[in-house]
């Protein structure tokens, strides 16, 4: 009896999301926790928090994300955070040549931080639907995460939905308690019947879809 | 009971089948031919049962019949002395049976009656009578048949084998012979069970027998008394009668309304044993219900004029109520224990919002929330454990474990600003772990109560209602002084005001953080918080301060310049200033910095540090008036300096903060030692001229900086009763010194002045005040001096030599 009446097991993971001002690390959330996007900017004060259950290969692991703010004021708080954490997702936009250059400066916070080894390093360029505004080509992001030794890459859009389940599967794939079962599919029909479960499988038609943006 | 040798029963029968019963027959040779013959033949006792289960109506009356005759018959060949006639009075029925139908039988009877032999008919007569001796009457021929199905039914149980019995031979004799002792034996060994059934009965009986005997004598003396006592009445009274009636209805009604209730307040034996021994699940909550809807209904009971009833009512399930209740405490209190140490040796457990256990803790809070001294004991069970939690992980984060992976706090503790983000930003990670934690476990809003009394929930809503945040709170409460301590030993030996500015803003921002993930306002954590913002707060202005006093030590001697300490000051002030602006947190009410800041921090250095440095560096100012122009100099250069350095801030912080008056007064000040080292110099310019004594006397009279019109110079008519003022006596006192001083006027000004002041706005500001000055006195004075002696306007233009135009383009005012 007392088995069952103390839970699951759960492994946290700290996801800290790094980059300037304006580059969507605060919608790259919303799209991902509520699957909605927020027309209106409104900056990050401080530090937020959100949390996420997730039930994956049978397994039970809570994400816990850490939405920077990208002004300068706020800079001197990002160190504390990235300290403990999983994973650094370094988020850049398309549409602006500075965030993309700025980059590098975030990335070697977070190896100051945690080390070459201790964290997962995703740099994610959002903004992917705006392609006449586009200053920085995939390309040029791929070679950058390469030359940064990320281990994830990934273009996102978050006002259209796209990629953005992609990155979450692709991040908890990384993640130790995953990495055994890589070839395990997503329990789709276990997750979508919880009611705090988020499904991060991608729908490979609405991919198809949204694809083609760039 | 007799028993008869049913091999006798060899009789011939046409329409004899299998199930048919044969003929009695004797074992002895006395039988006819055709008897003999038959006896051989197997005799199969007939399956009365069956005979009766085929549902054939008149079945059994033909089978006694049969029987009759049969025995009758057999008698008849037993006592073969006598032969009488077969007197079978009865005719038997027609059956499907083996027996012969009444034709037949007379058919057979009068066969007989030619082929039976003397004995036959004796033996048949004989048995005839016995067994007409047997069966005399119906009842005893029921009996029998009742024997027969018995014996059958009981077959197996008896060991009856019908085929030994039913044998003509000696075997079958001996089974019949035995069948009647095994039977007996049988009677007699059931008879005996019973009895010994019985005997505990009898026991009791005979236990109770006594007084029963005697309440029956009691009975019957009360009847006796009555019956004497209602002799008299021996007549019925109907409307006593009537009225018994009446009350046994109202007694039956009564009954009926006392079953209800009975159902109503009280428990039944199931309900009792689940509040007592089931585990905690939904039956104790049903039984629970019916206690709190019991008691709901006892209240009703105590406005009665009695209210006993619903006291001793309220009482009992009060104590019920206390036993679940604690029940549903233990529960609690191992769910969370258990939770706690499998977290410890497991890590961290989740629930699924829509698991068992969890919904059976959250519903077990809804009804423990009824005995609050109970509840508020798990409430601080719950919290010891979690604080305890949370305090250790507060305090590994400050281990040395190489094994997390990330670096301890204690490594950053050399920059005061990012170890004390560390430890907040761990508190916040604590904080939002603890919060979501709580959230999911005392969640309540979405929990299914049905069945639940509402005044359950309306009367404990207040209880349960951000019972997550209020958990959360608590659980803090013994970690706070850890966390006080951690920060304070930073922050109470930091002097730098610009880290301590830092050290201001990441606790506001902190605060900020923890209140919006449900630290309340007025907590202690909170208060803490604040009380080290303040403190680090103050150290601001004091390091300022301690700033401006430490410099002005190290002070070396630079000429009319301002201080290095003062550049030096106004650096720091202004970096701070600089920090303050981008900060953003200017017009926050609670900003660290507020008007006092500026009077103290500026105010404070305008009028007492440079007053005192110049006292000190001045001292012989007040006498000395070369020494007080000197003074005058510094103190422009110092002002100037000030003002220069915080005028990017007169439309920010000094409007923000309301300071506007502080940099006001110190142009005010600044414009007032403009206008004193205008009026020294020029006094000194005017003695240098021998113009300073006509110039004091014109003043005295009416300010010359006043007159406007050639009528104003009338006002000095009085001056003539003066001595000085005779022609002669101007002409010795100003000519000469007029003409010898003039045409060097600007450079004496220059080399007095621009040299020691760094602001050449404001040195040309003093210069050309005192030129104005010059120039306007000597046209009054010229004026004047013409319209006062008109009679000597050659000797007048002779002493003032210059014309205005000529005086102002030596000075070099043109």
């Amino acid at each position: 009896m007392s088995g069952s009446r103390t839970g699951k097991s759960l492994t946290k993971y700290k996801i800290v999301f790094l980059g300037e001002q304006g580059v969507g690390k605060t919608s790259l959330i919303t799209r991902f926790m509520y699957d909605t996007f927020d027309d209106h900017y409104q900056a990050t004060i401080g530090i937020d928090f959100l949390s996420k259950t997730m039930y994956l290969d049978d397994k039970t692991i809570r994400l816990q994300l850490w939405d920077t703010a990208g002004q300068e004021r706020f800079r001197s708080l990002i160190p504390s955070y990235i300290r403990d954490s999983h994973v650094a997702i370094v988020v850049y936009d398309v549409t602006s040549k500075k965030s993309f250059e700025y980059i590098d400066k975030w990335v070697e916070d977070v190896k100051s931080e945690r080390g070459e080894e201790n964290v997962v390093l995703c740099i994610v360029g959002n903004k992917n639907d705006l392609s006449d505004e586009r200053q920085v080509s995939t390309e040029e992001g791929e070679r950058k995460a390469q030359v940064l030794n990320a281990k994830i890459f990934i273009e996102t859009s978050t006002k259209v939905g796209f990629n953005v389940k992609n990155l979450f599967r692709k991040i908890a794939k990384t993640l130790p308690e995953f990495q055994k079962s890589d070839n395990v599919p997503i329990d789709d029909s276990t997750s979508k019947r919880k009611p705090d479960v988020i499904d991060i499988t991608t729908n490979k038609e609405e991919q198809d879809q949204t694809g083609c943006q760039c | 009971m007799d028993f008869l040798d049913y091999q006798t029963y060899g009789l011939e029968d046409t329409t004899t089948n299998d199930s048919s019963l044969p003929e009695p027959a004797s074992r002895i040779k006395i039988q006819s031919e055709r008897s003999s013959i038959h006896l051989e033949n197997d005799f199969q006792l007939p399956d009365l049962k069956a005979t009766n289960q085929t549902g054939v109506s008149n079945s059994s009356t033909s089978l006694q019949g049969r029987m009759q005759k049969y025995a009758s018959l057999s008698l008849e060949l037993l006592t073969a002395s006598e032969i009488p006639q077969y007197t079978g009075g009865e005719s038997t029925p027609s059956s499907k049976g083996t027996l012969p139908r009444g034709d037949s039988l007379k058919q057979l009877l009068k066969s007989k009656e030619d082929t039976a032999s003397d004995a036959d008919l004796l033996l048949s007569k004989k048995l005839s009578r016995v067994l007409s001796n047997y069966s005399s009457g119906p009842l005893s021929n029921i009996q029998l048949r009742k024997s027969f199905e018995i014996l059958e039914d009981n077959r197996e149980k008896l060991k009856f084998k019908s085929d030994t019995i039913v044998r003509a031979d000696y075997l079958g004799f001996l089974a019949r012979k035995s069948l009647r002792s095994e039977l007996e034996n049988e009677l007699l060994r059931s008879h005996l069970t019973i009895i010994e059934e019985l005997q505990p009965i009898v026991r009791r009986v005979k236990k109770i027998s006594q007084p029963v005997k005697s309440l029956q004598e009691m009975g019957s003396n009360v009847l006796s008394e009555r019956s004497s006592q209602n002799s008299k009445k021996l007549n019925l009274d109907m409307e006593a009668i009537f009225e018994l009636r009446k009350n046994i209805e109202e007694l039956r009604l009564k009954k009926q309304l006392l079953d209800v209730i009975r159902d109503k307040l009280t428990l039944t034996q199931l309900e009792e044993e689940i509040l007592v021994n089931a585990p905690v699940n939904e039956e104790l909550f049903k039984v629970v219900n019916k206690l709190m809807a019991i008691k709901e209904t006892a209240s009703y009971l105590l406005s009665l004029e009695n209210p006993k009833a619903g006291q001793t009512l309220l009482t009992q399930v009060n104590s019920k109520m206390e036993r679940a209740n604690k029940r549903i405490y233990n529960y609690l209190v191992n769910f969370f224990h258990d939770l706690h140490t499998t977290s410890k040796t497991f890590g961290e457990r989740a629930f699924a919002s829509d698991d068992k256990s969890l919904m059976t803790f959250q519903k077990c809070m809804v009804y423990l929330s009824n005995d609050l001294p109970l509840f508020n004991e798990v409430l601080n069970k719950i919290v010891k454990l979690r604080s305890q939690r949370v305090l250790n992980e507060f305090l590994s984060q400050f281990d040395f474990d190489s094994s997390k992976g990330s670096k301890p706090i204690i490594m950053s503790a050399h920059d005061p600003v990012r170890y004390l983000g560390d430890v907040l930003a761990n508190v916040h990670s604590l904080i939002v772990d603890e919060a979501d934690f709580m959230a999911s476990m005392f969640k309540f809003q979405e929990l299914d109560i049905q069945g639940t009394p509402k005044s359950l929930l309306q009367e404990n809503g207040e209880f349960l209602d951000g019972l997550g945040v209020k958990l959360l709170n608590e659980t803090f409460k013994p970690s706070e002084n850890s966390i006080r301590i951690r920060l304070e030993q930073i922050i109470r030996f930091e002097d730098n005001p610009l880290v301590n500015f830092d050290i201001c803003e990441l606790l506001k921002l902190y605060e900020m953080m923890f209140i919006k993930y449900g630290i309340f306002p007025d907590s202690s954590l909170i208060k803490h918080l604040d009380s080290l913002k303040e403190s680090a707060g103050n150290e601001i202005l004091t390091g300022i301060l301690k700033l401006m006093d430490s410099e002005r030590k190290a002070e070396t001697e630079n000429g009319l310049l301002p201080p290095e300490w003062l550049s030096d000051y106004l650096n720091s002030l202004c970096e701070f200033f600089s920090k303050l602006e981008k900060s953003g947190s200017l017009e926050e009410s609670q900003s660290v910095v507020d008007a006092s800041f500026i009077k103290k921090t500026v105010g404070q250095l305008v009028y007492g540090k440079i007053l005192e440095y110049h006292q000190d560096k001045f001292p012989l100012a007040k006498r000395n008036r070369k020494e007080k122009i000197s003074m005058l100099l510094s103190e422009i250069n110092c002002l100037d300096l000030v003002l220069a350095r915080i005028t990017p801030y007169k439309s920010s912080i000094f409007q923000v903060l309301a300071s506007g008056d502080v940099y006001g007064n110190i142009d005010a000040q600044l414009d007032q030692s403009v206008k004193s080292a205008i009026n020294l110099e020029t006094t000194d310019l005017f003695e240098k001229m021998g113009l300073a004594l006509y110039c004091n006397l014109f003043n005295m009279i009416f300010p010359v900086e006043s007159v406007e019109d050639e009528l104003d110079y009338e006002m000095y008519f009085p001056a003539r009763d003066n001595p000085i003022m005779s022609v002669e006596t101007i002409g010795t006192n100003v000519h000469d010194k007029l003409n010898e001083s003039l045409p060097d006027i600007s450079n004496d000004i220059q080399d007095n002045l621009i040299f020691n002041i760094i602001s050449p706005k404001i040195a040309d500001r003093i210069l050309l005040g005192c030129l104005q000055n010059l120039s306007k006195f000597y046209e009054v004075f010229r004026k004047s001096l013409q319209q006062l002696y008109p009679d000597a306007q050659e000797e007048i233009i002779g002493i003032l030599n210059f014309t205005e135009q000529e005086f102002n383009t030596l000075i070099g005012l043109s």
